[in-house]
């Protein structure tokens, strides 16, 4: 039992990173414009599907990454305009059905134009690294090494850029925000352009580890709000350890209890954190919920 | 008395006009009929919770379940009676809602949906797992049809229709005795401003509590009737994205806040893919859409629609016979 413990854990981590990679673009597009966007699983999985077609259609791989997360950063924003933008002004319950029936028309496009049997792309990063009580994918290192990068431009984005000053100050307090000259619909299309980048970039290389399917951006997303609770809303550093914490626990459950109760313990972390915590595990703001 | 005569009359005259009228009906016609009653009690009884309190549960496709695969449990296996197994079933569902209720109720907004989404998720999940109970993958097979009802001569299918409107009777008229209560003033007051309501002194955790619990209850009794109706159910038809999805659906295209819209859009939304023949992969597309369209443009539904016209023309009628007006139009109501 425990010779498996290191092998879980680097299964944990990867597992884990993805789950955090999704997390950090809905924690943005939640944390600043407090839109609860359920179609960033979409955002995920259009970026995944684009990345599959491209390459089918003879496509570097990098490439195809390449233009498909700019293909799922126009859609992300066409989205904003359409879905969002005139529900602006309506309750947080208007802006919930909204996402939901986006998520939903999303789905069922790429059902009818891919079907819905599962897809693979060939990994673009063969080889697997072997050490002595693990083994691990160079992709699946490259993944994490990801994640770390998306945390890390975001924070720099944020934090030493005039942008993440307008979008910081939107964040906090938007009448105020306003006053001082930040053109909200800046702010807005930044913010959306980013979130749905991480989804997309996010979808576009995991389509080389997962299969590509019209439902897959369900769970992930799931997972992201999920995170987001356990992380606290808006906080960036609590969407990456809260990702790896999930990822671990539910390899954890898998492994040694029983894999058709990962979900479920996924759930019951949720089900307490909000009962012990409902600030988060890393929160220090209590915010509206 | 006028609103008494509308909430308790009207509904018991088109029930009795529905019944009466199911003789002359063909079978293919009562089946559509008998699945727009059962989708109407499940938008009826979830409208109140998501259209008199605003909490939007992504939990009640489980819920739904819950009650069919008690229903197929105790009538199939144990040899319990249809009418005894009916009402057992929506007090299992509403029990298993009371936990999910005290759990999710300490979140609200997109925390609640989340946590009711993830409850969903699990709850299709345990459907597959506890395969000694509900069959798993395979499904649940041989539950027995409702028993006839006495003096009728019906067959089958009719004797399911009528069955059906007399479950939505019961619905309607308990979510009208419950929506005029003090519990549904409260839970209007918790949908406009929850805080403003603690502060007010309101009750909230008893009102929202009811409605949940409410919900619940119908929501197994239809998944009892549903199952006994079938003879046979299967988990995919209690997964979040179907079955939860669609009553939001039906609630958000009929009208939330009013009982008599979910009814409207079970109806049209139940009869408008059978009679169009649309291959299925596209109706839930068509759902998604007509669920974004109307929260864009009509966001108090079908209902919400009606109420206006029908006050357009009121005033119109007003404008033009203005001075003997006051009489004419109490007189018309």
């Amino acid at each position: 039992m425990l010779d498996m413990l290191p092998q879980q854990l680097v299964n944990g981590l990867t597992l884990g990173s993805t789950y955090a990679l999704i997390a950090l673009g809905l924690t943005l597009v939640f944390g600043v414009l407090l839109i609860p966007n359920f179609a960033h699983g979409e955002l995920y999985m259009l970026g995944a599907f684009s990345t599959y077609a491209l390459v089918g259609a003879g496509v570097n791989f990098w490439l195809a990454v390449v233009i498909a997360t700019v293909i799922v950063i126009a859609l992300g924003i066409v989205l904003d305009r359409v879905v969002f933008q005139p529900l602006d002004h309506s309750s947080s319950l208007s802006l919930m059905i909204a996402a939901l029936a986006a998520s939903i028309i999303l789905q069922q496009t790429a059902t009818i134009i891919w079907g819905s049997e599962p897809r693979t792309t060939p990994s673009p990063i063969p080889g697997v690294l072997r050490m002595a009580g693990f083994s691990i994918a160079y992709f699946q290192i490259f993944v994490i090494a990801l994640t770390l990068a998306a945390w890390g431009g975001v924070w720099l984005v944020l934090n030493r850029s005039r942008l993440g000053l307008a979008i910081r100050a939107v964040a906090q307090n938007k009448g105020a925000a306003q006053l001082m000259g930040i053109e909200l619909r800046d702010v807005r299309l930044a913010t959306f352009a980013i979130g749905a980048l991480l989804g997309g970039l996010g979808g576009a290389i995991l389509s080389a580890n997962f299969p590509v399917y019209p439902t897959m951006g369900i769970n992930p997303v799931l997972k992201a709000f999920v995170v987001l609770v356990l992380g606290g809303i808006g906080n960036l550093w609590g969407a990456i350890l809260g990702g790896l914490l999930l990822g671990i626990v539910e390899v954890m459950v898998a492994g040694y209890i029983s894999s058709q109760l990962q979900d479920v313990g996924t759930f019951l972390i949720l089900v307490l954190v909000l009962l012990l915590r409902p600030q988060g595990l890393f929160g220090r703001v209590v915010l509206e919920r | 008395m006028q609103s008494r005569i509308r909430c308790y009359l009207i509904p018991t005259a088109l029930l009795a006009l529905a019944c009466a009228a199911t003789p002359f009906l063909n079978d293919y016609v009562r089946y559509v009929a008998t699945l727009a009653a059962i989708w109407a009690v499940l938008a009826v009884s979830f409208d109140v919770l998501l259209g008199y309190t605003g909490y939007l549960s992504l939990a009640h496709g489980t819920l739904f379940g819950v009650g069919a695969y008690a229903g197929g449990l105790l009538t199939s296996r144990a040899g319990w009676n249809f009418w005894l197994a009916l009402p057992v079933c929506g007090l299992i569902a509403m029990v298993v809602g009371i936990i999910v209720a005290l759990l999710a109720f300490r979140t609200k907004g997109l925390y609640f949906a989340v946590l009711t989404l993830g409850i969903g998720l699990i709850g299709h999940q345990m459907f597959f797992v506890a395969e000694d109970w509900t069959g798993g993958v395979v499904g649940f097979v041989g539950i027995p049809s409702p028993p006839p009802l006495p003096f009728l001569m019906l067959d089958s299918a009719g004797n399911n229709l009528i069955i059906s409107l007399l479950l939505l009777w019961v619905t309607y008229l308990a979510a009208g005795v419950f929506v005029r209560s003090p519990l549904g003033a409260a839970s209007l007051a918790i949908r406009e401003d929850v805080v403003l309501a603690q502060a007010l002194g309101i009750r909230i955790a008893a009102a929202r509590m009811t409605a949940f619990a409410f919900s619940a209850f119908f929501a197994g009794a239809a998944g009892a009737l549903f199952a006994a109706i079938s003879n046979f159910v299967a988990p995919e038809s209690f997964a979040v994205m179907t079955t939860g999805f669609q009553m939001v659906v039906l609630v958000v295209v009929g009208g939330m806040g009013t009982l008599w819209g979910p009814i409207l859009g079970a109806i049209l939304l139940t009869t408008l893919p059978e009679t169009l023949r649309v291959a299925s992969s596209y109706s839930l597309l068509a759902y998604g859409l007509l669920l974004l369209g109307f929260m864009l443009f009509a966001p108090s539904g079908i209902a919400g629609l009606l109420k206006k016209g029908w006050r357009a023309r009121q005033r119109r009628t007003a404008s033009t016979t203005t001075t003997v007006a006051p009489t004419v139009t109490e007189g018309a109501r």
